[in-house]
């Protein structure tokens, strides 16, 4: 009776640290850059995917990724500052019957015919826009970090809870961080 | 504590309850699973630490000795294990049926069909897309020798011919040449990606199934139109025609029923485990509480006990208040019943008892009482002789002390030399000689001289304890009475009868003296005086002695009064000539008055000079002691003499009249004095000493009034 109260106990506690990440997917670069309408970022991840989540999305399953970012402007004697968490939601999985992965991005669809293609597709971000014009100050110093993980709570249920209880169904990069500048905005485009 | 199990268990059923309805309702597996498991879990965890409190806690009574917590564990484990076994079969077998029913659904047939519809409509698609890649050739080849004015013509006859639902043309740079779409066609083409074009220029086809947000599945073909003319650029045919409605709703169909089935074979395992985790779960909480049920239960099935028990334990102390309550009606409840009734029949019983032994001992007291006030010696002898009570009356009688008699076999009381060693083995043999009833009258020489004792032996009737009774009396003074009544009555009679012819005697021969007087001669004359003269002389001697026997015999009643002894004594004393007896007094300065007629007290004072004067009688160194002193509440007085002493023969007698040892007297010395003490209600010893010469000792009682006044 108590050694099986005790199991369940160490297997919650086991799961709850064990948020294991993929050692080949890193954030390669980021960078926070100045567009008219205000501030995009560009991105580089090498996403691989562990043996589980490929079968899984060969099988048809979807997987939803999501893209962090958290941008905080560091003070002194005192907790930085929380400028903005923007996630990115995404999507790739396989369709069966065009026999192409598709990818979400947004609001763009694209299909590939090959995984790694889709995953370089997935990997590859172009002006995302994270911030609205005036939300950062020009030449004042900010900290960001970026990562991308596999969004479990949108796994079909019975893996998402059995998702719990494996590390295998985790996906996660580490964090990056870097630190830039911000950079000055061009000229907001006229108005038609 | 209960409140706290009670919420437990509240607790615990709401949270079944929810595990149920989440694993079991129309949404198979609720967002709430995972809290319910991290809710259960906790639930289950303060249960178990409940239920580890109160066994521990049960521990520490057992340990402590309180009754009934053993009882308790006991039950508890019983429960326990009643509970545990159903549940973990009935566990062991969910998880064996879960298990299998969850292997059930991955058939390797299902899994094949599901396969093959997908390939099939892999097929199908691709025979369509191939169909329409031949089409677009066809229409390509038929296009690349059109000029430019008769292209919109011959597309449309192409596109009627054909039965594609779009025909697109573009130039080299992609801009729109002709677009002709049937009823269903859109307006607008759906222009190729940059990348398209270009690949399909370099004569790579381009023929694809594509999924479209409003059309559902299109197939897409893009073909290059070449033209025979050198310069002529290489224009480019898109044809547009939507999979069959039906082929492609079965598709999806089947694709669905594809993905679905992959879904669950890839979370097969996730799926056990949430199964086998809610059972788990079930089991555990439901244990945990069928245990703290259990305990509860325990707990109630052991109080009647422990009152019981607290009540027998006041009933080991004698106290007989503490009644367990009576509450249930089951067979404790009846326990405890018959154990109040016969708590109560105890303590009545014991209050019977203690009455019983209270009138005993009243009785006894009573018995004791009585037999302390008779006057009557009782002695109780068991079967073998042996004593077993005596009255105070019986060692007053003996005179000796109580303890003289404790438990001793009746022929070995006393010294052998002592009278009491006589008295008890004359006892002994009378016991042993009669069967029954016996009466004897003994002579006792006890410490006051001769008593006669009146013995009657009993034996007890055989009842309850055998054994036998002695009564005996003191009946020395009523043989003195008796005695002393007879001898009165003599004595009276003798005078009467004496006396009647003494007066005619005396008469006659002082008749005879005066008739002859003169007529004879002188010497019969003086033979005649001498002769009546000694008539008469005789008669008055006569006549006194029966004076004297008159007086015994009409001795007055003693009127007691306080009186002084001592001066008494004096006055008596001074009557005698002190140098000629010898007299030495010894008298108590410090005398009580005592309760004495002081004319009779003088006469005896009298007698026992007048004996002492004529025991001394020729002596050569006479010497009279006369004493008196205080000892006990009794007045003594001594007279002692160095006569020659009583002789023994007459000891026993010495207060009977006549019994004299003088030549002349009439021997009622004594017999006065000691009708005159008895009067006074004393006592009167008499012995020789052994120097020579005899004591008279008396014994006056104080007087009341004397006491107070002194």
């Amino acid at each position: 009776m108590r050694w099986l109260a005790a199991l369940l106990l160490g297997c919650w506690l086991g799961v709850a640290g064990g948020a294991l990440a993929n050692d080949r997917s890193a954030v390669k670069q980021a960078v926070v850059l100045a567009s008219p309408q205000g501030y995009v970022l560009d991105a580089d991840i090498d996403v691989a995917l562990n043996p589980t989540l490929e079968d899984a999305l060969t099988r048809g399953i979807n997987l939803h990724f999501q893209l962090n970012l958290e941008l905080t402007r560091p003070r002194n004697w005192w907790f930085d500052e929380s400028i903005a968490e923007p996630v990115r939601k995404m999507r790739i999985y396989y369709h069966l019957l065009l026999r192409r992965y598709v990818v979400e991005t947004g609001y763009t669809t694209q299909t590939t015919a090959t995984l790694d293609e889709a995953l370089a597709l997935l990997g590859r971000v172009e002006s995302w826009q994270v911030l609205e014009r005036g939300a950062l100050i020009t030449g004042q110093r900010y900290d960001a970090r970026l990562r991308l993980r596999l969004d479990t709570a949108q796994l079909p249920k019975p893996l998402s809870i059995g998702a719990v209880t494996s590390d295998k169904w985790e996906f996660s990069t580490p964090w990056y961080g870097w630190s830039f500048e911000a950079p000055a905005l061009p000229a907001p485009p006229p108005l038609p | 504590m209960r409140s706290l199990i009670v919420a437990a268990l509240i607790m615990g059923i709401v949270l079944l309850f929810l595990l149920f309805d989440a694993s079991s309702g129309s949404s198979p597996l609720s967002d709430t699973l995972p809290t319910l498991f991290i809710g259960g879990s906790v639930l289950g965890v303060a249960l178990l630490v409940l239920l580890g409190w109160r066994l521990w806690w049960l521990q520490k009574r057992i340990r402590r000795g309180v009754f009934g917590a053993k009882l308790t564990l006991k039950l508890l484990l019983m429960f326990g294990v009643v509970a545990m076994l159903p549940g973990l079969v009935v566990y062991g077998a969910s998880v064996f049926f879960l298990n299998r029913s969850i292997e059930t659904w991955f058939d390797v047939r299902v899994d094949n069909a599901l396969t093959s519809g997908v390939n099939l409509g892999h097929a199908a698609l691709d025979d369509l897309l191939r169909e329409l890649d031949k089409k677009a050739q066809r229409m390509a080849l038929t296009l690349s020798d059109e000029g430019i004015g008769s292209t919109i013509t011959s597309l449309s006859i192409l596109r009627e011919q054909s039965a594609v639902q779009e025909l697109t043309l573009f130039d080299e740079r992609g801009g729109v040449i002709a677009h002709l779409s049937g009823e269903r066609g859109t307006l607008l083409p759906v222009l190729p990606e940059r990348s398209v074009l270009w690949q399909v220029r370099q004569q790579q086809p381009y023929s694809r199934i594509e999924e479209v947000a409003e059309r559902g599945l299109i197939m897409r073909v893009i073909v290059p139109v070449y033209t025979s003319a050198l310069a002529g650029e290489t224009r480019v045919l898109q044809l547009v025609q939507p999979v069959p409605a039906a082929l492609a709703r079965d598709a999806q169909a089947v694709q669905l029923a594809y993905q679905e089935y992959q879904q669950i074979a890839v979370s097969r395992l996730g799926l056990k485990r949430i199964y086998g985790v809610a059972l788990t779960l079930t089991l555990m909480l439901a244990l945990l509480m069928t245990l703290v049920i259990a305990y509860l239960l325990s707990e109630r099935l052991g109080a009647p006990l422990r009152s019981l028990a607290r009540g027998t334990r006041a009933v080991a102390k004698g106290d007989f208040s503490q009644m367990p309550s009576v509450k249930s009606r089951d067979e404790l409840g009846v326990l405890i019943q018959s154990f109040n009734r016969m708590t109560r029949q105890l303590s009545e019983a014991r209050e019977q008892v203690a009455r019983n032994h209270q009138q005993t001992e009243q009785a006894k007291a009573f018995l004791e009482r009585v037999l302390a006030n008779l006057s009557s010696g009782v002695v109780v002898l068991d079967e073998a002789l042996r004593v077993r009570t005596v009255n105070s009356a019986a060692a007053q009688i003996l005179g000796v002390a109580d303890a003289a008699f404790d438990a001793h076999p009746l022929a070995e009381l006393g010294q052998p030399s002592e009278a009491l060693h006589a008295f008890g083995a004359t006892v002994a043999a009378r016991f042993a000689e009669h069967e029954g009833e016996w009466q004897e009258q003994i002579d006792y020489a006890g410490h006051g001289g001769n008593q006669s004792l009146l013995l009657r032996g009993t034996r007890l009737p055989p009842g309850v304890e055998r054994g036998y009774v002695l009564v005996f009396d003191d009946v020395t003074k009523l043989i003195d009475a008796e005695r002393n009544a007879a001898w009165s009555e003599v004595a009276r009679r003798l005078a009467h009868e004496i006396k009647n012819p003494l007066t005619p005697i005396q008469l006659s021969a002082e008749r005879i003296a005066k008739k002859l007087d003169g007529r004879l001669e002188a010497a019969d004359a003086e033979f005649l005086a001498r002769a009546t003269q000694t008539i008469v002389n005789q008669v008055a001697a006569m006549k006194s002695m029966v004076d004297a026997f008159a007086n015994y015999a009409r001795m007055p009643r003693a009127r007691l009064e306080a009186t002084d002894l001592n001066a008494l004594v004096r006055e008596v004393l001074a009557l005698y000539d002190a140098k000629a007896l010898g007299l030495q007094l010894h008298l108590d300065a410090g005398l009580p008055r005592i309760a004495g007629d002081s004319t009779l007290l003088r006469q005896v004072i009298h007698n026992l000079l007048q004996n002492a004067q004529d025991a001394l009688t020729g002596h050569p160194a006479p010497r009279v002691e006369v004493g008196t002193h205080l000892d006990n509440d009794a007045v003594y007085l001594t007279v002692t003499d160095n006569g020659a002493g009583f002789p023994e023969h007459l000891m026993t007698r010495l207060f009977e009249p006549y019994a004299t040892t003088k030549t002349k007297g009439t021997g009622l010395g004594l017999a006065i004095v000691k009708k005159i003490v008895e009067e006074h209600h004393g006592k009167i010893q008499i012995e020789n000493l052994k120097s020579g010469g005899a004591a008279i000792r008396i014994a006056l009682p104080v007087s009341d009034a004397a006491g107070e006044q002194a």
